[in-house]
């Protein structure tokens, strides 16, 4: 009987000691590291310190559990041990509100794709007519300056692969936002192009997005650009075209992109990667930032606008509405103008007549992603807008 | 302060060990009140003058009905102390709800509102008046005499541990350790071990599925598929068990961890055969305060059945409503209270007639419908979640809502959550020290070490998964744009 007292002495003191320790082994680790840092990979400002006010007290222990929180010593390592763990456990997504993990490894974004793709977030009908609305003002408006106006679709990856989605991933809806909007869009005359079946047709020749990022890959992207430039080509049969054959594509290996990243992840994952290299120099240069008025919030300020310019000035200027989808497209399109402006502006596509009028393009394109019609709806209430001073070029 | 926060467990924690241990005699009382202090003001400054003034209040009020108690002058005093707790917990708790239900009356009538700044409920304001209650009926009663160390009662009334969410301590259970209280390292190492048990009831199972009962819940009731209403309010009797279970543990872990022994506040309730036994297992410290301090002053089932009856549906109506200042909550009360009645009424009797199962399916089946009138925001909700539950609407939302829930992690939470509530870890437990008394000699040290490793991996272990999946919900990653 002796022993089994002394070895329930001994677990009492070991537990006790034990746990005393584990408490304090965070505030060691922050003035001592034992185990090794790893990066933070949220994209976002963590909390700073809050300033101890005698005279606001209140708000102090909320803003100061964030600041520990974010900084805690050893919370990035915590957080990739819980996605392997999830992860290799259980074989699934360790943030199932965020990102999915499909078929083959495929993962796809939650945020607005996965709704679109369901049909969860239909929009009201007067919205609808909103936006066509909307775009048949900016359409007038553009004739009226001998502009041509293209609204292209960019595809989710979940309308080009849903082969690839878990089996639970269910349709409500057959008909999306995106059918909804692309039929009242086509109804009422506007220059509207698909690119869902496009890329459709094209997905047998190759890999069109990446698994592990919800973008269109370089391929995926070339066929967009196409499909895109043989439309305006109808309008502007001088413009040279790209086509395949001018390239050299090698696959590459790269890491897990940015769903992967988003899981804190990118080591653990790999993806191909189509490297286009061109057969000859293109001859658009990137040129310097007119500098129009960057919205506030926009978390991507340098990508807000970005020109290039071919210096053939027989060629028509392009001004190019866009999101992050846009950016793999412009390697190819910019060959095909004498200037050609890239707009980012915070997913709102909006008209901003101030750089229709200093820019004066024969040719307007929105590049819109399926998912982002919220985005678009923002827009239209904020149209016409920008307090810039028209400055001659 | 949340138990379940890094901040408490590795900033305020280890610093309230540490100094707890290194102080001598009277300064550990000083140190912990001081500490509990500081753990309440966390969760908003002003409101811990709210709590200084309770505990000065009833110190005087202590005095004044503790210096003849049982007389007619201590029983005024008692009246206006008891007055004086009801008064700080209608304004701060109910006033918002009482001129909204006023101001319905007056619409009604068509008189101009009474204007309403809300107020903004004190953290664990129910605990502390209950307890700060009958610590002036108690010594009214005589059963115990008033506490003279206004330090003694104030870290009677704000004992960190049980501060926020119980378990309501009865100053009666505590007066003595407040005195003198042993510490030692058995004691330490229970405690640890319940704040574990606790924590990981916490934030692995708790969390988890009120994940899913949160999501559900938001959904609005005629969008809900039968399968998904049922599966909702299922998680959602796991989370609320779980979660206030933990808390308890939890407190009690920490309250043995500095000496304590806090009297235990649930008892398996799931595993009730009557709603009469699921509130002798659900919430004890609650019920048993309005049994004493309610249900027996009412005349409790000593004045006639019909006085019964009435007494215990004032009961239910009032703890309906001490849960939270809206009719919810009282049509939740008042259910379990039409049950209570019912089987007293000749129901047991009924139900003991029956086979063993069916007395489990009708406890669990009332328990289950009376948590989605605890969890809807409003009337309107619990109804069309009921038509939901029922299969009476036709609803839109397909397969994802379930799979999406029904992965095999929550499939484990699940598993995990059932047993527990049934008690079979504790059984397998009781079953392994016994299997290990039976043992002699050599074997019984193999056995017992063998034993006692894994227990301590297993306590570390949980703790560590905890700390992760407590970390991990920090995280708030945005989307990342490749640029």
């Amino acid at each position: 009987m002796d022993s089994k007292i002394n070895i329930i002495k001994i677990r009492d003191v070991i537990i006790s000691i034990g746990f005393v320790l584990l408490v304090i082994f965070p505030a060691m680790q922050s003035i001592y590291p034992v185990v090794p840092e790893v990066e933070n990979t949220e994209n976002r400002k963590l909390a700073d310190e809050p300033v101890f006010d005698i005279n606001s007290l209140d708000p102090f222990p909320a803003q100061y559990e964030k600041y520990f929180n974010d900084h805690f010593s050893l919370r990035n390592q915590f957080i990739k041990l819980k996605s392997k763990l999830i992860i290799n456990a259980l074989q699934k997504s360790p943030m199932p509100d965020k990102v999915i993990f499909g078929k083959d490894g495929w993962m796809f974004l939650v945020k607005n794709e996965l709704a679109e793709y369901r049909g969860t977030n239909i929009m009201k009908q007067v919205d609808i007519e909103k936006v066509v609305k909307e775009f048949l003002r900016r359409e007038a408006y553009l004739n009226k300056r001998n502009t041509k106006l293209y609204i292209a679709i960019a595809p989710i990856k979940y309308s080009i692969y849903p082969e690839f989605l878990p089996s639970y991933v269910d349709k409500i809806n057959r008909k999306t936002r995106t059918d909804l909007i692309v039929k009242e869009l086509n109804d009422s005359g506007l220059n509207v192009l698909d690119l869902r079946p496009v890329l459709l047709k094209k997905k047998k020749n190759g890999l069109l997005y990446y698994k592990t990022d919800n973008h269109w890959n370089s391929l995926g992207a070339f066929y967009a650009y196409n499909a895109l430039i043989n439309r305006i080509k109808l309008d502007f049969p001088s413009i040279p075209v790209l086509s395949l054959q001018d390239f050299n594509i090698k696959t590459d290996v790269t890491n897990g992109r940015n769903l992967a990243k988003m899981l804190n992840m990118i080591d653990d994952f790999t993806d191909t990667e189509y490297v286009f290299e061109q057969k000859f120099p293109s001859k658009a240069i990137k040129v310097k930032k007119v500098g129009y008025p960057v919205p506030k919030s926009f978390p991507y300020k340098w990508e807000f606008e970005t020109e290039f310019e071919t210096g053939n000035d027989t060629l028509p200027n392009l001004l190019f509405i866009r999101d992050s989808f846009g950016k793999a497209i412009m390697p190819y399109i910019d060959q095909s103008f004498n200037r050609s402006v890239f707009i980012f502006d915070a997913w709102k596509y909006r008209s901003d007549e101030n750089i229709v009028e200093n820019e004066n393009p024969d040719v307007v394109v929105y590049l819109i992603l399926e998912s982002l019609w919220g985005g678009v709806l923002k827009g239209v209430d904020m149209s016409p807008v920008s307090s810039f001073k028209k400055n001659k070029k | 302060m949340l138990f379940s926060s890094p901040i408490f467990l590795f900033y305020f924690l280890p610093i309230v060990i540490i100094g707890y241990y290194l102080f001598r005699g009277n300064w550990r009382n000083v140190f912990l009140f001081i500490s509990s202090l500081v753990f309440f003001a966390w969760g908003g400054v002003s409101y811990s003058i709210l709590l200084i003034g309770s505990i000065v209040m009833n110190y005087f009020m202590g005095l004044l009905v503790g210096k003849n108690p049982g007389t007619k002058r201590s029983k005024n005093m008692l009246i206006i102390g008891v007055s004086l707790n009801l008064l700080l917990l209608v304004i701060f708790k109910y006033a918002n709800f009482i001129i909204e239900n006023l101001n319905f009356w007056l619409d009604f009538l068509k008189i101009p509102p009474i204007e309403n700044d809300s107020i903004i409920l004190p953290v664990g304001i129910s605990f502390y008046t209950f307890q700060s209650l009958s610590y002036l009926v108690d010594i009214y009663r005589k059963e115990t005499p008033m506490q003279k160390n206004i330090l003694r009662l104030g870290l009677y009334i704000s004992l960190f541990p049980q501060l926020i969410a119980g378990p309501i301590v009865r100053y009666i259970d505590i007066a003595a350790q407040l005195e003198k209280r042993e510490v030692s390292i058995e004691k330490f190492s229970y405690g640890v071990q319940r704040f574990i048990t606790g924590l990981a009831k916490k934030v692995l199972l708790a969390n988890s599925f009120g994940y899913v009962a949160d999501n559900i819940f938001t959904i609005i009731p005629s969008d809900l598929s039968s399968m998904s209403a049922w599966l909702g309010v299922i998680a959602y009797t796991f989370q609320i068990y779980f979660d206030f279970s933990g808390y308890s543990d939890m407190a009690i872990g920490l309250g043995s961890i500095f000496g304590f022994r806090i009297l235990e506040n649930f008892n398996f309730p799931y595993i009730s055969r009557s709603i009469k036994e699921f509130w002798r297992r659900w919430h004890i410290s609650l019920s048993t305060w309005f049994r004493d301090y309610l249900y027996i002053p009412l005349g409790g089932n000593r004045l006639g059945t019909r006085r019964t009856y009435i007494n215990l549906i004032i009961v239910f109506f009032l703890t309906g409503l001490w849960h939270g200042a809206s009719w919810n909550f009282v049509a939740w009360g008042l259910l379990h209270g039409f049950f209570l009645v019912l089987e007293r009424l000749g129901g047991d009797r009924l139900l003991q007639k029956l086979w063993k199962p069916f007395q489990h399916i009708y406890t669990l089946a009332v328990v289950v419908f009376a948590w989605v009138l605890f969890r809807a925001d409003d009337f309107q909700y619990a109804w069309g979640y009921y038509k939901a539950m029922l299969g009476l609407n036709d609803s839109h939302s397909g397969m994802y809502e379930i799979a999406k829930f029904m992965n095999p992690e929550f499939l484990v939470v699940l598993i995990i959550g059932t047993l527990a509530s049934v008690m079979v870890f504790k059984k397998l437990r009781i079953y392994i020290d016994g299997f290990l008394s039976d043992q002699h000699g050599g074997r019984l040290i193999a056995m017992q070490s063998t034993f006692t490793i894994l227990m301590i991996l297993f306590y570390f272990g949980l703790f560590v998964l905890c700390s992760i999946y407590l970390l991990s919900n920090t995280y708030n990653p945005f989307i990342y744009y490749r640029f």
